[in-house]
């Protein structure tokens, strides 16, 4: 799963096109189901938040009244108030972790349902094999880098900034000037941090950048290994520009590691500042007797409550922005509508015939007119063989019936009902499609005969499978029906694959079917194997076929010659030969040596 | 595959020792770096002490000293964070590129068994572990265990009872870290594979996507997604109540412990046996002793971490190509293309042999087109000449010379070959095209194009030959794909030519126009056909039909029709239905 690790490596990047301020807004409503969950999050955290408050100042009383006075009972009540202040932090500290991930798994949860949901009912022009590793990495690393974000995130930021003031009020209570002295280096303070979070966002960034082009160079170099090695000098080409891209990689990782490097030290600096502010005012305070060592000891305390937060912000400054990022992706794609949706009153309507019609068909993709109203008419039990050159809109016309995609203007008619009347259900479970490239999932054979029709039960496969003749065909599968398909069908070969699609078509027992031939040659035993099952496959069934064999022309009633959208030809398959037109030529081309083995073949029994 | 008995990490450290200067750099800051923050709790005491005896005036010597001592701190920190990152990188860089020579060199054997994932991970994932365990963990190993021994000594001797109290807290951090690398972490790897699991539902809907609609099996899929999804969000339930335990019981030991530390401590003030300062210095050491016990557990997981991925890193430098260059190989000039199998026998299994003493010679020139069922053996053939693979027993002969007896490159740079299953690069079709010879003239490029028919189309898109393929670029049919890999293989000009059933998904007008054009060029090459297409058998002057493993018939389209043997009997086959209508 090459892609992932590139998409990983790209997550982070580019300008956001949607601000900040809807993007927030739209995850806060995210949080609705969890409610309650939530608010009470925000009650455990604002508690906590006044423990944390609290207890320097408990510190400063210990020390003035027990220490100093020498109340050996002062020391004692004040030891065991920080006790319970410990042991109710560690209460309310793990509530709180456990409030807010719970919220936040139950959040990741509900995302990747719904974008998975919402990406299933797409169009099938959004979603294909081009895309695949985006759309796993949306729902894999984007909802999580959404997820820590929008709970833990927020509240921690939250509860730190609140921290901040707490301690404000309790640090002016006790002294306004030695307050104001130690908060003098917060605007220093937060101008290195906001220096320090850009340029770790730049430099984390660019490492980013390069980990994705090193990942996609060998990832290029490992898919393409077999063709690498077929040229000869590719070796060397290839190692070099490896190495620069390292080289590259390195030098950008040491330039981030400068700035990571600067964080600490940097921060610590300032921190010290305040802290001398501390020690020469607060101690000269002391000194002249003017406030007590106490509270000198507690300001300490403070002045880190204000470092702590400055630090937590910088962090997840660059966190919440790649947060973003990805919540952009995912409020995107969310945002993309179906156009072929059911409607609104979608019912069952049963094919009784199964009579097809497409009526003043006007189609177009990507930009490019297929059809310019096309007329197209087949009737109950019919077998129309469909052929044509690459490009005539042939796998269009069969995408229309299915209505994978919806005409521009036009009707496409089943037993007289426009298609957009039925529900999906109705339509798919009553015609079946069998695609060019037949698609097994990573299950056993049995499973993925039963997709056709999940209610179907195991005998019930058996039994289409023997009706199609495949009974020989899974005995000889390694585990037989529970043969696992491997990820992408390796396993087992084109035409076995082609077969088994064969099997759950007809497994769904349609009135309708098409069948999209696939232009890949097999071998002789597999094509007959093959030919046998569409035979039976066909039968009583009002059938399309876009055809590529001419056996399989051969068993058509009628052959329609589609060409730039047009029907050029039609009739039967000695009719349009003997019309030398479109029909006979391409005969002639893909079957030219036709005539000649007629005459040899002759010979070879004579001889 | 020989099993080098040295462990993962001393492996890693023969790597670091070539940058022993900074190795020892490492070393030397992060020893002074710890040593400056052990000094500044005993000055932050000093400073209590010194403001209750109200001798303020030293207040700006402890000041300065302080500033001097964050300073410098901070600039050993900075320095050595640099350097070890200099270290680190140096190592990966080091890792990186001897695993990619590597890889260069693995046979086709090796990519047979592996997954395209795997190995970029061994290159990215693995080496960066690494590199954190070398950057980040270690360095962080040591200074955490330097902090450990100094301010457990410092506090022992100073004042021993006092000592023992805070002592006492140290177990108890030592569970909480071991717990949760215990029992957390491996959690998170439960995740991550269950996250990988739907990753596989994802990518089977969208690839499947057609299916998925037209079979209506939306709801089914989902119900899997959703399985997965549950099991991911059950997982990270648990794992946030073990870890929401983590912290705040960091934070509760470490709260009791100076709790306690006060309680003892503010007697001992009051008895006068210590002074306010240097139990504010006790309560500050406390602090300092939570992160290096924590961290040593963080270090021993990314250690593990790094293990692992030193371990799989290892394991693909330590595979032996199985295609080796012999000492002191030939160079093969430019050939005539005589190609002779002796005897061959091979299996990718050695089990099940596909070649069974397979024997044919080839003459210069000749165009071979090879027949045969599925399984076969034919396409095994054409991967034995370019020395993808080697065959078990036998020998195969270029121009009369043993293809085992001469330099990979200087074999391969005659052989030009189309595979069966097409790879385009994610680059410009141009730069496709000029794969194997990227000095290529445009005029060279296009003519290539033109003789495997494709640059009408190629210019017919709006970028023309810029045009970039794949993901980012155009998609392809798998015709169009053939045709590009055609030309990439026509344009390194090979004495042999290899078509892999090249044309199958090119219909049946564009394949007839793409042999009347390889006329031309194949001129004087030698070129072997494999194909199931009969159309195309048509092209080639002689036929070699392979069955089980075996050469069966050998000799040009009329006359094996005549003989009426197995290649006959295939061809009427697929003409049976013609048959029965005549």
């Amino acid at each position: 799963m090459a892609w992932h690790f590139r998409q990983a490596a790209e997550a982070e990047g580019k300008p956001r096109e949607v601000e900040s301020r809807i993007l927030i807004a739209w995850l806060i409503r995210w949080l609705y189901p969890m409610k309650l969950q939530t608010i009470l999050l925000i009650v455990v955290a604002l508690i906590s938040l006044s423990i944390n408050v609290v207890s320097p100042y408990v510190s400063k009383l210990l020390i003035d009244e027990g220490i100093m006075h020498g109340d050996l009972d002062a020391i004692i009540r004040y030891v065991l108030i920080l006790i319970a202040i410990a042991i109710g932090g560690w209460f309310l500290g793990f509530t709180r972790g456990f409030l807010s991930g719970r919220i936040n798994q139950k959040l990741l949860y509900n995302m990747r349902s719904n974008v998975f949901r919402h990406m299933e009912e797409m169009d099938i022009s959004h979603v294909n094999v081009e895309r695949t590793g985006k759309l796993i990495s949306l729902i894999t690393n984007d909802i999580s880098a959404i997820g820590d974000v929008t709970t833990s995130g927020t509240i921690e930021v939250m509860i730190g900034s609140l921290t901040l003031v707490g301690s404000l009020y309790v640090m002016f209570s006790m002294h306004l000037t030695l307050s104001l002295a130690t908060i003098s280096v917060v605007p220093l303070m937060l101008m290195v941090s906001r220096y320090l979070a850009i340029r770790t966002r730049k430099a984390y960034r660019l490492t980013r950048e390069k980990l994705s082009e090193l990942t996609s160079n060998v990832e290029q170099s490992v898919s393409g290994s077999r063709v690498s090695q077929s040229f000869a000098e590719r070796r060397n080409i290839d190692v070099a520009s490896f190495d620069r891209l390292s080289n590259e990689t390195m030098k950008v990782n040491l330039r981030a590691r400068i700035v990571f490097a600067m964080i600490q030290p940097s921060l610590d600096a300032v921190r010290t500042l305040s802290y001398v502010i501390l020690i020469v005012y607060g101690g000269n305070l002391v000194a002249s007797g003017e406030i007590s060592i106490g509270v000198l000891i507690a300001f300490y305390g403070y002045a880190d409550m204000f470092y702590r937060p400055i630090i937590t912000l910088t962090t997840f400054y660059s966190t919440l922005q790649a947060a973003l990022a990805a919540t952009e992706r995912v409020y995107l794609f969310l945002k993309i509508k179906p156009t072929v949706v059911e409607p609104k009153e979608a019912k069952w309507v049963e094919i009784k015939v199964g009579r097809i019609e497409l009526k003043n068909i006007y189609f177009d993709y990507d930009g490019n007119t297929v059809f310019q109203g096309l007329n197209f008419k087949v009737e109950p039990g019919e077998i129309v063989a469909v052929v044509g050159p690459t490009g005539a809109g042939k796998t269009t016309l069969t995408n229309l019936i299915m209505r994978l995609y919806d005409p521009k203007s036009g009707e496409v008619l089943i037993d007289g009902h426009n298609v957009k009347e039925f529900s999906f259900e109705s339509l798919r479970g009553q015609v079946s499609l069998v695609p060019q490239e037949p698609v097994l999932f990573n299950d056993t054979v049995l499973e993925n005969i039963r997709l056709g029709n999940p209610k179907a039960s195991d005998e019930e496969v058996r039994q289409v499978v023997s009706e199609l003749g495949l009974d020989d065909l899974i005995q000889g599968l390694p585990q037989k029906y529970e043969t696992v398909i491997s990820p992408g069908g390796g396993n087992i070969s084109l035409g076995q694959r082609q077969l088994i699609s064969f099997a759950r078509a007809m497994l769904k027992n349609p009135k309708i079917l098409i069948l999209d031939e696939a232009t890949s040659s097999l071998d002789s035993y597999t094509e007959s194997l093959l030919q046998k099952a569409m035979v039976k496959l066909m039968k009583d069934r009002t059938c399309i076929i876009v055809a590529h064999r001419l056996s399989t022309v051969k068993l058509a009633h009628r052959i329609v010659f589609l060409e730039n959208g047009r029907i050029v030809e039609e009739g039967t398959h000695e009719d349009l030969l003997s019309k030398r037109g479109a029909y006979a030529k391409l005969y002639e081309l893909q079957f030219g040596v036709a005539p000649e083995i007629r005459s040899k073949s002759k010979n070879s029994h004579k001889t | 595959m020989p099993n080098n008995p040295k462990h993962p990490f001393r492996r890693i450290l023969s790597y670091v020792i070539q940058e022993k200067g900074l190795f020892s750099g490492v070393l030397i800051l992060i020893l002074t770096g710890t040593l400056m923050n052990i000094v500044s709790p005993i000055i932050a005491g000093r400073v209590v002490d010194i403001t209750m005896v109200k001798a303020s005036s030293d207040l700006w010597l402890y000041a300065l000293a302080i500033i001097a001592l964050t300073l410098s701190s901070g600039g050993v920190s900075f320095i050595r964070e640099y350097l070890s990152g200099v270290m680190s990188q140096k190592v990966v860089y080091r890792i990186r590129i001897s695993i990619y020579k590597h890889l260069q060199d693995l046979s086709y054997s090796f990519y047979d068994k592996v997954d395209a994932g795997q190995i970029i991970s061994r290159v990215t994932r693995d080496t960066e572990n690494i590199g954190g365990l070398l950057g980040f963990a270690l360095p962080n190993l040591l200074g955490s265990i330097i902090t450990l021994a100094i301010v457990i000594i410092i506090l022992v001797t100073t004042n021993f009872r006092l000592a023992l109290l805070a002592l006492a807290i140290t177990p108890f951090i030592a569970i909480v870290s071991l717990s949760f690398n215990r029992f957390v972490r491996p959690l998170f790897e439960k995740i991550w594979k269950e996250i990988s699991g739907m990753s596989m539902i994802i990518q089977e809907t969208a690839s499947g996507f057609k299916v998925l609609k037209t079979l209506g099996i939306e709801g089914e899929m989902f119900k899997r997604f959703e399985q997965k999804n549950r099991e991911i969000y059950n997982m990270g339930l648990r794992t946030v109540s073990l870890s929401s335990l983590t912290w705040p019981s960091l934070g509760l030991i470490v709260g009791i412990g100076s709790a306690v530390i006060y309680w003892y401590g503010g007697f001992q003030v009051v008895a006068e046996e210590i002074t306010l300062g240097q139990l504010v210095t006790f309560t500050m050491y406390l602090g300092m002793l939570v992160w290096p016990i924590m961290s040593i557990g963080f270090v021993l997981s990314r250690y593990a971490e790094a293990m692992v991925s030193a371990r799989k890193i290892f394991e693909v430098l330590d595979t032996e190509p199985e295609v080796k260059e012999q000492p002191g190989a030939l160079e093969l000039k430019c050939v005539k293309g005589a190609v002779r199998f002796e005897n061959v026998t091979f299996g990718y299994d050695i089990d099940k042999p596909v070649l069974k003493g397979m024997s044919f010679e080839v003459r210069p020139g000749e165009k071979i087109a090879l027949v045969g069922a599925t399984g076969s053996g034919k396409s095994t053939i054409i991967k034995l000449i370019p020395r993808f693979y080697d065959p078990q027993g036998g020998r195969i002969l270029i121009d009369d010379v043993d293809i085992r007896n001469v330099k990979i490159t200087s074999l391969r740079r005659n052989i030009g070959i189309v595979h069966q299953d097409i790879f385009l690069f994610p680059i410009s079709i141009r730069e496709n095209i000029a794969y194997g010879k990227p000095s290529a003239t445009q005029e060279e490029v296009e003519k290539a194009a033109k003789a495997a028919r494709i640059h009408d189309f190629i210019v017919s898109l709006p970028e023309g030959y810029n045009t970039v393929v794949g993901e980012r670029g155009v998609t392809l049919s798998g015709g169009q794909r053939q045709r590009i890999a055609i030309a990439r293989a026509l344009l390194v000009n090979p004495s042999i030519l290899i078509l892999d059933d090249s044309t199958s998904s090119v219909d049946a007008e564009t394949e007839k126009e793409i042999y009347e054009s390889l006329k031309e060029l194949i001129k004087g090459k030698t070129v072997f056909i494999v194909t199931q297409r009969l159309s195309t058998l048509k092209l080639s002057e002689r036929i070699i039909v392979i069955e089980d493993g075996k050469v069966v018939e050998d000799g040009p389209h009329e006359e094996l029709m005549r003989k009426g043997g197995v290649y006959a009997r295939l061809y009427m086959s697929q003409y049976a239905s013609q048959e029965v209508e005549n």
